[in-house]
This record gives structure tokens, C-alpha cells and sequence, in this order.
């Protein structure tokens, strides 16, 4: 029979342990963050009319007020991009969104979890799971958009349409270690949650989603190391059937890395459940 | 003997009173885990305080544990602890097989999802497998009761219908060690009764459980052991009825304010009577802050009158201060045709009482004194007092009354010697 013992808290030697004790956990948390996704799927559209277009909504009107500002001349680029504007900035946008999804999603599962977290012993990670379940739903209608988007335009699809794919598996991966590592801090102080979509809209700006890269100088070098701009570059050179180009080196190793940061994050995750329960009480 | 199950040793928690010191704490806590850092946990930050202290005990296979305490006593703290939602800080607990929690019914449920769906996402919550679900699910909605309304959404169901099903799921958990916190309180009667027997049942089949409840009466009909937690320390522990007797000695510590003066509390004061003391006596005319079940007591009310009074009714009025708003007892003088004149100067009225017939607990006293119209002269009810049981009273009765055994041999009518010539 399954003993458990429950000791003062956890060390790095017990962190091994716990290690293990996700990966028993898997299968089961799977299951129930399953079923997890499924409800909020289910609930968040059930009371709306327009449904799941609202999945896609909020980047494609932001990359309307884009597209419109670049067409009356009010915004002007240095360099024109290698495709054409609306295409450029619509996938930009969504691909973007996908990644400020990641990172929230990670955050608002165990959040708006919290009543049951700190009531009943489930295991941790279908949270997790959920969140990723909802962000893969969310990149299938975002990529059924953006492939109409393409479609429409007339860019051709081709080999490296496909790769396109292994590009958004890199941005989830890249925003859910972002979330995890902050997530710890956000269930204890709401400064967090309140300041994540400041920080995400100044990131957008600093990174080519709506303006191709500029040649930095000065202080602005240091943009050349915002990790995600190689990501999205790479996905949305493959999406528009190019070559993966000079990002490509960057975004093996920021993948590398934050898959790295990845595995470390979800141990950290089941570590500081229980201390963060203690804290927010019932 | 049974295999034991659950095994607490020594085992203790703390919280920090105030929220933003209780974050900052947490933080530390938190790089302190992640970096590894043995930190000392034994002694109390600022602010913090042992919500549990030094709590040990021992629960086998089919035994049942009654947590008693007030409000705030720790149980609800130690259940958590149970559950491995949090650590203690010291001590340790080792369970064995698989836990089953009733702490919340209906955990998960979403009001715009039927009732249908939410049994499938509260089950898994719960740790059923969707095939245990499938199996089950007609059973599920039998014990609820709601077949009617199971595709409905939640959020038209009534509270009770939601515990109801809640339960229901709940309900289908086969655990090893079962914690039940005080759910039990929703529900109608009929729905109470079924949730007992599902309990029982369960003991039968070898979950040990633990069991917080409020209501003592459930916790003698449920528990074998018991363990009285106060302000965290254990106060008591072992047979449910020695537990049980300590919680109500302590409870008549804490709460009783006899001899009250009643100077404080007039109820007005331009009329010519005031009730200046409300005491208890017991056989022997001696005060006492305490009352015996089945033992002769007398209830007084003493006082003065500036101007002489015609026909004063008094009247006493016993509440049982665990169910609120419960008379137990009332007596009053106008119904049993009674009046007094009082003359001025002091008086005292006395209730005598030859076998006081309620049962162990902590009762309110309200008197007062009037006219045949209502016209209230003064009134008092700020005493409270405790019943102790006597060796005699058996326990879990709410009420005794005086009565007399008798035993005798009757001779069978075959058997009898006839004297028939």
C-alpha cells in the first residue's frame, strides 16, 4: 500500500523526489487537465454569440489599426518588409498573441484555481496541462486564420510552411517557462498579474511584430537580445514559405534554453504549491 | 488488531497573523526552498503564531476520529495538513493508501455547465477515472436525486441540489482515509441521513475517517476516539466519550458568567423594581456556577422595590446556547396563574427545580419582572451557565427525566402452580 509521509518543507535533496513523483503524476494529470480545458473551452463561449472568433479577435483588430495607420501614411517603415504589409503584420500580431497567451495562461489556470488548490489534493500539474491544452486550441484557430490570411494574399505555401510548425511549438515552450518562472510570485502578489500586460505591450514594441527588426545603435543594442524576436522571426520567415535566415542560430538556442528553464520550472511549480497555499489560506 | 493508517508525530504549524508580513514570508520561504537553504523553522517570526502545536496521534483501519474545537482551534489547519495540501513545520505525518477529502462538496463545478458535465469535471477533481464515472454516473444522479434537472446548468440548481451532488460524486470515492469537514451541515434531514449511512458504510468496508464537526451529537453517533484541539494544542485525546466531557468542561470555563451583576445591564430605568442578582443554587441553598443533570436546583432573582408592587410576574427562560434560538425552558408565573406583591424594599424570588432535567451544555438565563399588561419592570439576560452530566446521564441525550427502574419476575401463565383439586 502507498505510504506518503509529510515532513517540514521540502529541500533540494526532496526536490529529486519530487521530480520523480510528477512524472508517476503525469497520466492522471493529464487526464484532468483534459477535462479542465475542455470546461473553460466549453464555458467561455457557451454565453457569447460570436464564440471562438473571439479567440482571434483582439490581434486581428490591433493589426487592423496597423494596417490602416501604414495605408494613410501616418506610421512609415525604414526598410519595407519582404512580403506585404497587411501579411507581415497579421501574421506578426497572431503569432505574437499566441506567445502573451502562453505566458498568461500559465499564470491564470493556477489563479483562478486557487479555491480548489487550496482544498482539495489533485495532482498540480493538470493545471498545466490545461493551460497548454487551451493555448494549442488557441494556435489551431489562430493557424487556420493566418493560413486564410495567406490564402488570401496569394503567398505561396511550401516546404517551409511546415517547419512553421516546430516554430509554434517554440513560442508556447518559450512563453509557458516565462510564465512558470514567474508564476511562484504572482500567486502571492497581484503587483504580477496587474503589471504582465504593460510589460507584454512594451515587449511587442520591441520586437518586429508590427515593424520589421531596425538596425539598433547605441543603448538599443541591447534589443538585439530580446529572446523573443528570433523566435517569431524564424516562425514567420517558415510561415511565409522563406528560409529560416540569420535568427535561426538564436532561435535553436533559446529554445534550448527555455526548455531547460522548462523542466526546472515545473519542478519549481510543484515546490512552492504548498507554500503559497499556506499563504492565500481557503 | 488493525493495521494503523494515519500517524501524526509531534506535528505543528504557523501563521502569520498579518497578510503582508505572511506574503514577505512566503516569498522567503519560497527562494529559501529553491535554493536549497535549511532554514529554522521551529522558532515564531514576528507576527506569526502556532495555529497547531505538537499534535501526535495514531488512526487504525475502521476507527473514527472526532475533531472537536471551537472556531479557529486548529482543525481545519490539521485536515490540511492530512491532506498534504500544506507542511507542517515540524513534526510528521505518514499516511497510508489513498486519501479521500470531503472538505468541499461540488469542488470545481462551473454554474454555466450542466450538471451533467460537472459531475464528470468534479469526479476527476476527486481522483474517479471517467470510466468509474461512466459506471457509476446513474447511481450518482439517484443518490442526488436531481435526474430531472441533470442537464440543466449548475447555476440553476438550488444550494441544497448542488450539495446534494456534490456529495453524490463524492460519494463514490472508495479512499483508505477519508477527511470530512463539517459539509454535512447543508442539506435537509433526509439527505443528512443518507450521507451518515454512505459513512458508515464506508467504516464498515475499513476507511478510517476524521471527522470535524460542530455538532456534538454527530460526532458521539459517528466517532470511536476523539481529540480536542484548542488555540492549536492538544487538549484531549482518546475514547470519544472522555473527549467529548473534557470539550464540555472546557467549553463551561470558558463561557459561564454567573452571579451576574446586573447593575451594568438595566432594562430600564424609571421604573420602581430592579433586578440586581441572577444566580443559580444548588440542593443545599449553596450558590454554584454549575448545574447537575437530574440534581435539584433553584433559580433566583434577586432585587429591590422602591414603592410597593401589585401582582408582578416573573418569568425564567432557559436557551440552549448550541442551537441558537432553541427555549428550552420557560417559566412563567402569569401562565401557572401566579402574582406577587412586592413590597419596597429588597426581595428575592426563587425557582425551585426537584430534578433539573436538561442535558450537559452551555445554556442563557433570561428573567424578567412585569405587570399583567406587559409593562416589563426590568429584565436580565446576561447569564450564562453550564449543565455537567452526572455519572447517571447517559450520553448524547438532550434531556433527562426523572424516572424509576423496575424489574420483576412475572411467572409464566403454563408454568403456574395450579391448585385446581
Amino acid at each position: 500500500m502507498k505510504e506518503t509521509i509529510y515532513t517540514a518543507h521540502a529541500t533540494a535533496r526532496q526536490s529529486v523526489r519530487e521530480f520523480f513523483q510528477i512524472a508517476a503524476d503525469l497520466p492522471q494529470a493529464f487526464r484532468l487537465g483534459y477535462r479542465l480545458a475542455r470546461r473553460n473551452v466549453a464555458a467561455q463561449y457557451r454565453q457569447s454569440v460570436l464564440g471562438l472568433f473571439w479567440t482571434v479577435l483582439p490581434p486581428l483588430a490591433n493589426a487592423l489599426v496597423w494596417i490602416f495607420l501604414h495605408t494613410q501614411q501616418v506610421v512609415r517603415l525604414e526598410e519595407a518588409p519582404a512580403v506585404s504589409y497587411p501579411v507581415f503584420v497579421f501574421t506578426g500580431t497572431l503569432l505574437w498573441q499566441l506567445f502573451s497567451r502562453a505566458i498568461q495562461a500559465v499564470l491564470n489556470s493556477p489563479q483562478s484555481n486557487r479555491m480548489l488548490l487550496a482544498k482539495i489534493n489533485f495532482p498540480r500539474e493538470a493545471l498545466l496541462f490545461s493551460a497548454l491544452l487551451e493555448v494549442l486550441f488557441n494556435a489551431i484557430i489562430t493557424g487556420l486564420i493566418i493560413i486564410i490570411v495567406l490564402l488570401l494574399y496569394g503567398v505561396p505555401l511550401g516546404v517551409h510552411t511546415l517547419l512553421t510548425l516546430f516554430g509554434i511549438v517554440g513560442i508556447i515552450l518559450l512563453g509557458m517557462a516565462i510564465g512558470l518562472w514567474l508564476f511562484p510570485l504572482s500567486m502571492l502578489y497581484r503587483d504580477v498579474a496587474l503589471g504582465l500586460p504593460i510589460i507584454l505591450q512594451f515587449a511587442m514594441y520591441l520586437t518586429p511584430v508590427v515593424y520589421p527588426t531596425p538596425t539598433y545603435t547605441g543603448w538599443a543594442k541591447i534589443l538585439q537580445y530580446n529572446p523573443i524576436s528570433p523566435v517569431l522571426e524564424t516562425t514567420r520567415n517558415w510561415m511565409l514559405n522563406m528560409p529560416a535566415g540569420s535568427p535561426y542560430l538564436s532561435f535553436v538556442l533559446v529554445l534550448s534554453i527555455s526548455s531547460f528553464l522548462l523542466l526546472i520550472g515545473i519542478v519549481l511549480y510543484r515546490l512552492s504549491m504548498t507554500i503559497i497555499i499556506e499563504r492565500i489560506g481557503s | 488488531m488493525q493495521e494503523v493508517l494515519i500517524e501524526a508525530g509531534g506535528v505543528s504549524k504557523k501563521f502569520c497573523k498579518n497578510l503582508k508580513r505572511s506574503l514577505w514570508y512566503g516569498t522567503k520561504d519560497l527562494a529559501a526552498t529553491f535554493l536549497g537553504l535549511s532554514e529554522n523553522r521551529t522558532t515564531l517570526r514576528q507576527d506569526e503564531f502556532w495555529a497547531v502545536k505538537d499534535v501526535s496521534f495514531q488512526l487504525r483501519r475502521g476507527e473514527c476520529l472526532g475533531l472537536l474545537g471551537y472556531n479557529g482551534a486548529g482543525k481545519s489547519t490539521l485536515l490540511k495538513m492530512l491532506n498534504g495540501l500544506i507542511r507542517p513545520d515540524e513534526g510528521e505525518i505518514r499516511i497510508r493508501g489513498r486519501v479521500g477529502a470531503l472538505i468541499e462538496l461540488g469542488a470545481g463545478f462551473n454554474p454555466i455547465l450542466s450538471g451533467r458535465e460537472n459531475v464528470y469535471i468534479n469526479g476527476q477533481i476527486l481522483g474517479l477515472s471517467k470510466k468509474d464515472i461512466d459506471n457509476r454516473f446513474d447511481s450518482i444522479v439517484d443518490f442526488a436525486a436531481i435526474a430531472d434537472f441533470i442537464d440543466a446548468p449548475v447555476q440553476t440548481y438550488s444550494s441544497g441540489m448542488k450539495a446534494r451532488l456534490g456529495f453524490a460524486v463524492a460519494a463514490q470515492m472508495n479512499p483508505d482515509v477519508l477527511l470530512i469537514d463539517e459539509v454535512l451541515a447543508v442539506g435537509d434531514i433526509k439527505f443528512r441521513g443518507k450521507c451518515y449511512r454512505r459513512i458508515a458504510e464506508l467504516r464498515q468496508a475499513g476507511t478510517c475517517i476524521i471527522f470535524v464537526s460542530h455538532s456534538i451529537l454527530s460526532i458521539l453517533a459517528t466517532c470511536n476516539t476523539g481529540l480536542f484541539l484548542h488555540r492549536g494544542q492538544m487538549l484531549a485525546s482518546g475514547n470519544i466519550g472522555d473527549v467529548v466531557a473534557a470539550y464540555e468542561v472546557h467549553s463551561l470555563l470558558e463561557q459561564t458568567t454567573t452571579e451576574n451583576a446586573a447593575q451594568n445591564g438595566h432594562f430600564t430605568k424609571n421604573t420602581s423594581l430592579r433586578i440586581e442578582t441572577v444566580a443559580l443554587q444548588d440542593g443545599t441553598g449553596a450558590a454554584c456556577d454549575y448545574l447537575t443533570v437530574g440534581q435539584y436546583a433553584t433559580l433566583c432573582i434577586s432585587g429591590s422595590a422602591t414603592e410597593p408592587l401589585q401582582n408582578v410576574i416573573f418569568s425564567f427562560l432557559i436557551r440552549d446556547c448550541a442551537r441558537e434560538d432553541t427555549t428550552s425552558l420557560y417559566f412563567d408565573s402569569e401562565t401557572e396563574g401566579i402574582a406577587f406583591d412586592v413590597p419596597t424594599g429588597r426581595f428575592e424570588t426563587r425557582l425551585e427545580i426537584p430534578f433539573f432535567g436538561l442535558g450537559p451544555g452551555v445554556y442563557l438565563l433570561k428573567v424578567n419582572a412585569r405587570l399583567k399588561n406587559f409593562y416589563v419592570l426590568d429584565a436580565d439576560e446576561s447569564v450564562r451557565f453550564k449543565v455537567v452530566r452526572s455519572p447517571a446521564f447517559a450520553q448524547g441525550a438532550m434531556f433527562q427525566l426523572p424516572h424509576q427502574w423496575h424489574f420483576e419476575t412475572v411467572p409464566s401463565l403454563s408454568a403456574q402452580p395450579t391448585d385446581n383439586v
